[in-house]
């Protein structure tokens, strides 16, 4: 099965530090193996479906193949498993600017598209997307695009409203690089 | 932690770090945390102070070598000698 997952530059995992064996020309890299039975955060390999993508953003895009036992977890997958297949050399040579840009002007429309004034923290958070993304941080200029548009509309439809535009978001760099 | 809460904020992180670092977060907090660390890199920068100090802080428990403790008590004995 095909996977993703977002590493920091030379593909080094960038909470755990881990190293992951690069593919060699067109031959993938080694397999990375969970020694034991998965568990959220502890063990195995924490990995992306397409709709995960726009939480995870970091320097360089991986394809991955996985394999073996898998569970679902919070905007992501665990697999017994996985190699990288190959970088998606897209993301990093320009693309995560085009899309932190995106996720800015995304995230205008949506505002001015709802009904009744935007307030000054969603007006606030816009202005942070745009400069983010202009600043070359599409990480955060995504999630204050996010946050925009969760707070919009009504407060109790906030956090579904949230989720919505990171899937937005997602489907945006699948449909780009993937 | 609020488990609707999309927006973690700075503040949270400061309150969560040791939880992160001692791996006792429960997995949902664990995931907004980190989360939130790669929107956020004063975060990010204060984790890993927190970190560093956690590892020298480690350090100052262990009892010093023969060696060193040899030379503390020389030293020490020196300075109280000039000092009395």
């Amino acid at each position: 099965m095909k996977a993703y997952k977002f590493l920091a530059s030379g593909a080094i995992a960038p909470f755990s530090g881990f190293a992951w064996p690069t593919p060699d020309g067109d031959r993938p890299g080694a397999w990375v193996e969970a020694g034991g039975p998965l568990a959220p955060c502890e063990r195995g390999a924490h990995v992306c479906r397409p709709i995960d993508l726009a939480h995870w953003l970091h320097e360089e895009l991986w394809e991955l193949e996985v394999d073996g036992d898998r569970i679902d977890a919070i905007d992501g997958l665990i697999a017994q498993r996985a190699r990288l297949v190959r970088r998606v050399d897209g993301w990093h040579q320009g693309g995560a600017a085009r899309f932190g840009e995106a996720c800015a002007r995304h995230a205008a429309e949506v505002v001015d598209a709802a009904s009744g004034s935007a307030g000054a923290d969603v007006r606030g958070y816009l202005d942070d997307a745009a400069m983010a993304a202009q600043s070359g941080y599409p990480a955060v200029g995504a999630f204050a695009a996010a946050l925009a548009v969760a707070r919009v509309g009504d407060r109790a439809d906030a956090g579904a409203a949230f989720r919505r535009e990171r899937a937005w978001q997602s489907a945006w760099i699948a449909r780009a690089f993937l | 932690m609020n488990p609707d809460l999309i927006e973690l904020v700075c503040k949270d992180v400061v309150e969560l770090v040791t939880g992160y670092l001692d791996r006792t977060l429960p997995v949902e907090d664990r995931i907004r945390l980190e989360q939130h660390l790669l929107t956020c890199p004063p975060c990010t920068a204060y984790l890993a102070q927190m970190r560093t100090t956690i590892e020298l802080a480690s350090d100052v428990g262990r009892a010093p070598t023969e060696e060193v403790g040899a030379e503390l008590v020389a030293l020490f004995r020196r300075w109280h000698g000039k000092g009395s």
